[in-house]
Formats: C-alpha cells, structure tokens, sequence
C-alpha cells in the first residue's frame, strides 16, 4: 500500500519510515532505467571515503532488500533500475549516517567520476550551448522524468533548472552538488546553487537557481 | 501486438544491447590505453579548467584526479601567465605548441616540465577544449646543467693549458730571438777580428 498518496517521499513522514521501509518506497516510486554507472560512482567514491566495510555494508543490506547486486558483472552503459543508485544514497544518509554535506560533497564530485558526463562535457564549450543540451543530457542518463532551464539570464549568470523527477529528501543535496559541479566545469567559476522547490514537500518540480 | 512487428523489435533490442556492449569494451579500451600511457594527459575545458586526467597525470603532479578536476589550469604552475598565455596562443593559431614551466606539485614540489598543448574541437571545428601533456623534464634539465659544469670546466682547464702555452711561447721565441742576436753579434766580432788580423800583417 502506498504510504505517499499525493507527495512522493513526503518531508517529515518518509523519514520517520524504517529503512526497509524506505527502500520498498524508494523501489516503489522510483520506475525509470539509469545508466549503471551512476551506480558504479556512487559505491566507488563511499568505498574511497568510507572504505570497503561501507561498501559491503551497503551491498549487503540491498541484499537484504530483495535488491542483489554484483557490483563486479555491472558496465559502464549498462541499463538498471535508478531507483538502486537513489537507494545508494538513502543509505549513506541512514546506514552509514553521512551528514548532508557529506552527502553534497559526494554529488558535487560525482561529474569528475562519470564518464558519461565528461565525454558529454566534452562537446560543450559555452553555457549557452549547454543551456540549450540540459534536455538530452538528462535523457542520456536517466529514462523517466525530464531536466528543463526554463530561465537563463546570461547579463546576471544565473539559470533555473527544472527538475520533474521524484527523489527522497536524502538524495536532494547529492542533487544540488551534482548540479553546483557542472555548472562549475561548464564555466569555471564556483557557482552557487540553491533548490527552491522540492516536490517532496508538495511542488509540482524540483527547482534550483544557479548563480556564477 | 502482431508478430512480425514484435520480432522486429526483439531484434532491435537485441542491436541495441550489442552496441551496448560495443560502447563498453571501447570505454574499457580507452581507460586502459589512457591509463597506460607513460606521459601525463589532461583535457581542459574551454573555460580552461582541468576535465579529466589520467594515471601518469596523478602521479607526476601528486593530485588524484578527484581533487584537480574542476579546478583553473594555472593552479599547477608557477608562471600562471605563461599557462594562459601558451593557451591563448594555441586558440589562436591553432597548432600544438609547447612551453617549458615549472609544474607544482600537491607536496609543493617544484619540477621542469615541457607542456604541449593543442586544440580539441567537436565535428563542426567548434573548439571545446584543450589537451594538455606535460613532461617530466628534470633529468635532461639536470644533465644539462652537469653538461654545461662539465663545458664550463674544461673551458677553465683549456684557458689555463693556453696561458702556459703562451708563457712557454713567449720563453722560447725570447730565447731564439736572443740566439739570433748572440750569433748576430758573434759573426760580427769574428768580422772584426778577421779585419783587424788583416790589418796587422
């Protein structure tokens, strides 16, 4: 039975859930496909931060979920579930008790790590050119939801992005971090990013403005 | 959903995870011939920050590739001017060009480095970047400074040979000189002689 009827991952209820009971939600809402390598990043950046243990750890109560993974078999462009990586990150918050700038830093490290990313950033070379990229960049990565910037204001350097995709309160600051980056490696300078809208918290969009 | 129609997608399914896979062992193939290479690579971006680097990268400049991406390329190098301005020229005039610098490692190391840099560009020349590889060049630098001690040495060595060879010079041409004189002298005595015995008979 559903626990969110109207506010997937409802601030305030999703974390009072146990983390079984986390994950099964996460599982439930989350239906798109991802490339596996977000995965692959997510465990590869706690396994240098936390080291092997919290790797283990983690793969082991996703075992423990229904949710087996062989981290070993996985390739870079390979098709999963997002909501495993979504679930990754839920329990670095919950299992591994990371703080949420723990959390950020991870996200805001995250483009160095992908590939994908890199090789996508690779054709870039102004903001005005990404600006116009922001819909397929989300297409090539995740198959449900959809990334917009439905203001850019090149004079002032800011842009607001659009974000219409579910995620739990723990993934938003990996998400805010994981924006911050690219903005950065597009314009050099260290943007600052603030979320303004989140949909757990019953708007219709994830929305963040970026400034640099 | 009609069978030839479902057959057909089966297949392109099927194409598609083949390719797939294609995409896979060609990423796998590059991080290995990368990671391989023995001279330290970077790519830049056009806002001239580092993108990504590979192995030879971290180990020459100590910066796990974590740590340096994201940040400005002049953060490695001491003359940061010059960086910027090999860059600049290589937007320019578009050909690779190279630059001897002084690289600074995470530990603050000081070390020579030859960098090379040329253009990346999309398939519409539009330029997006740079690639970068810097050379490790203290030990040509160092046998070149002992090259240039040793030069400098035997120059020393050869100056000193040349100004005893100079004393020794001026000796024995004084000496003939005076020989020359003595038997200048000699033969006209004897002439004398000759005409005062002349004389007397």
């Amino acid at each position: 039975m559903a626990i969110f009827k109207k506010t997937p991952f409802k601030e305030g209820v999703f974390e009072k859930l146990s983390i079984s009971e986390g994950i099964k939600e996460i599982v439930r809402i989350i239906k798109g496909n991802a490339k596996a390598e977000t995965l692959i990043n997510h465990l590869s950046y706690i396994k240098e931060k936390a080291g092997q243990e919290a790797v283990d750890k983690i793969l082991l109560e996703l075992e423990k979920n229904g949710i087996g993974v062989k981290i070993e078999e996985l390739k870079t462009l390979e098709q999963i579930p997002d909501n495993i990586s979504t679930v990754v990150v839920y329990l670095t918050k919950t299992l591994l008790g990371w703080s949420e700038q723990e959390i950020y830093e991870m996200g805001n490290n995250a483009p160095k790590t992908s590939f994908i990313t890199k090789t996508l950033m690779r054709g870039l070379f102004s903001i005005d050119m990404a600006v116009k990229m922001v819909p397929k960049y989300w297409r090539v990565h995740f198959s449900e939801g959809s990334l917009s910037v439905p203001s850019y204001d090149k004079k002032n350097k800011t842009l607001i992005l659009k974000l219409d995709y579910h995620y739990p309160p723990s993934s938003c600051w990996f998400v805010q971090g994981y924006f911050r980056r690219a903005v950065q490696l597009i314009v050099g300078s260290n943007p600052v990013i603030e979320q303004t809208k989140f949909m757990y918290k019953g708007d219709p969009y994830q929305e963040f403005i970026i400034k640099w | 959903m009609p069978f030839v129609k479902r057959r057909k997608l089966k297949e392109q399914e099927e194409e598609l995870n083949k390719t797939r896979e294609d995409l896979d062992d060609l990423i796998f193939y590059l991080e290995q011939i990368t990671s391989f290479l023995p001279v330290a690579v970077c790519i830049i971006t056009g806002v001239k920050v580092f993108l990504d680097v590979n192995d030879s990268f971290e180990k020459l400049t100590g910066y796990p590739s974590l740590e340096i991406i994201g940040k400005p390329i002049d953060s490695i190098f001491e003359e940061k001017e010059n960086i910027k301005t090999l860059i600049n020229s290589v937007e320019k005039k578009g050909d690779v060009e190279s630059e001897e610098l002084t690289l600074l490692t995470s530990k603050k190391k000081k070390i020579p480095v030859r960098v090379s840099c040329g253009q990346r560009k999309d398939n519409q020349q539009n330029i997006t970047g740079y690639f970068l590889t810097i050379v490790d060049i203290s030990e040509s630098k160092e046998f070149q400074k002992k090259l240039e001690e040793t030069v400098r040495e035997r120059t020393k060595q050869l100056r000193r040979r040349l100004n005893e060879l100079e004393i020794f010079h001026n000796m024995t041409v004084g000496r003939e000189l005076k020989m020359i004189e003595l038997k200048k002298e000699i033969k006209g005595l004897k002439e004398e002689l000759k005409g005062s015995k002349k004389n007397k008979k």
